[in-house]
């Protein structure tokens, strides 16, 4: 391990999530979580705590003062550099970690494979147990029995126009049955089409 | 009995007021503010048993087709999706806040959320805790691999990783609603500051200052100020 390279991957791996904030073109997006570089800066880690467990064992066997005060600077300074890796490790989780909360508000349950193909094993367990979390308390049974997902701008009108995006098949609507062929117009409940909008399965003609 | 209605009606104007207001000072304030339990409550019963009279009116609309009546189902439909919204904004403000500091909500906000939002807080801080093992079971020393800690034992409240809101220094907009006469309030000096507040003033302060405002001073009264 070169001195000079101590922090530097964590360093890049703090700026790439934090150039992505300003560069992404929808709040939705998540870059591809960056495993080599997460996994090299863990390698990192590991080298200088075996650096530390070498420099622990000559700090038992050196008598001089001014030799132990040397070992005991580098020791701290690698203890600092696993420390100051693992601040950054945790800063590109938690931006991670707040993008794909906003993700079940935005895109619902089911994940697109272009989204979901850029989130970690981990991540995407995160996201399920995120989801499982937020229904349950927005569920009948245990929560506050309310959709929070819904109106995410003041309602305007009760009723939207929208147009079927693909065939999705008959629907049970409060107000009858609905068969929603592709193209076909319908007037909805906003309630009940904000979901399949959110889908694509749906899109609103008349806003404006 | 039509005036026991119109005390029904004027109960419902104003529990509809207090969630108005609860929502937009939620919206405003730097910290979560605590829970209005029974007002919450209180406006569901209420929007739950506006909602089956809607749907008779529908109902029967749909079958006479009279345009009166459809116009009035049409207008009672409109105006309880308003009020959803004001609920659902006010609970998803509150879950958003929640989730910016979950580990904060546990230590110190406890007594300012529900029952309900307690459990999410919870359940959020233990899958966080899984997830972020992802990472840092990989460190070598038991005492690195803590999510809140940066090493080793620290004590419960102190973790060096937790973030907290800084409330105490950002500026909010807040109108007072009645004459609250003289009141003091800490400007970091040792005698404190006081300012005279009249109904209908405006001021530009820190909310750690005026906070004790929003509430009433009196149990069960109205709030003697709201954010803007």
């Amino acid at each position: 391990m070169s001195s000079t390279s101590f922090g530097k991957k964590a360093t890049e791996l703090v700026k790439e999530i934090a150039s992505s904030v300003e560069s992404s073109a929808s709040p939705s997006s998540i870059p591809p979580y960056n495993d080599e570089l997460v996994r090299s800066i863990l390698e990192e880690v590991k080298a200088h705590y075996q650096e530390n467990r070498s420099l622990a064992e000559k700090l038992k066997q050196v008598t001089g003062k001014e030799e132990q005060e040397g070992i005991t600077a580098a020791i701290q300074t690698h203890h600092h550099s696993i420390l100051r890796n693992k601040k950054a490790l945790m800063i590109y989780l938690n931006e991670r970690v707040k993008r794909i909360q906003s993700l079940r508000w935005t895109l619902g349950v089911g994940l697109p494979d272009s989204i979901s193909e850029n989130l970690s094993h981990s991540e995407r367990d995160y996201f399920t147990e995120y989801s499982k979390i937020l229904n349950k308390y927005m569920g009948k049974k245990e929560g506050i029995n309310m959709n929070l997902i819904l109106d995410r701008d003041p309602p305007k009108e009760h009723k939207v126009q929208v147009r079927c995006t693909k065939d999705h098949g008959v629907i049970y609507f409060k107000d009858g049955v609905v068969d929603l062929k592709k193209d076909s117009v319908h007037l909805l409940r906003r309630e009940e089409a904000q979901p399949l909008i959110s889908e694509g399965v749906l899109e609103k003609l008349d806003d404006t | 009995m039509e005036e026991d209605d119109d005390i029904e009606i004027n109960e419902n104007v104003k529990l509809y007021e207090t969630l108005k207001r609860a929502w937009n000072d939620e919206k405003n304030a730097p910290i979560l503010l605590k829970f209005k339990s029974t007002e919450v409550a209180r406006f569901q019963t209420l929007l739950a048993s506006r909602e089956r009279e809607i749907e008779e009116m529908e109902n029967s609309a749909n079958e006479s087709g009279d345009g009166n009546e459809m116009l009035l189902s049409a207008i009672g439909r409109e105006e309880l999706n308003r009020a959803k919204y004001v609920l659902r904004s006010y609970l998803r403000t509150r879950i958003k806040k929640i989730q910016q500091f979950p580990v904060h909500v546990l230590q110190r906000e406890r007594e300012a959320v529900s029952g309900k939002e307690l459990v999410f807080t919870e359940e959020l801080v233990k899958a966080y805790e899984v997830h972020a093992q992802s990472v840092l079971a990989n460190f070598p020393l038991k005492e690195y691999q803590s999510a809140f800690m940066e090493f080793g034992e620290e004590e419960v409240g102190e973790e060096s990783m937790v973030s907290h809101p800084n409330e105490a220094n950002k500026m909010v907009f807040i109108r007072i609603l009645e004459d609250v006469g003289i009141f003091k309030f800490d400007d970091g000096t040792d005698e404190g500051d006081a300012a005279d507040l009249k109904k209908g003033r405006i001021l530009f302060c820190k909310f750690e200052q005026f906070k004790g405002l929003l509430e009433s001073s009196e149990e069960g009264g109205t709030p003697r100020a709201e954010l803007l």
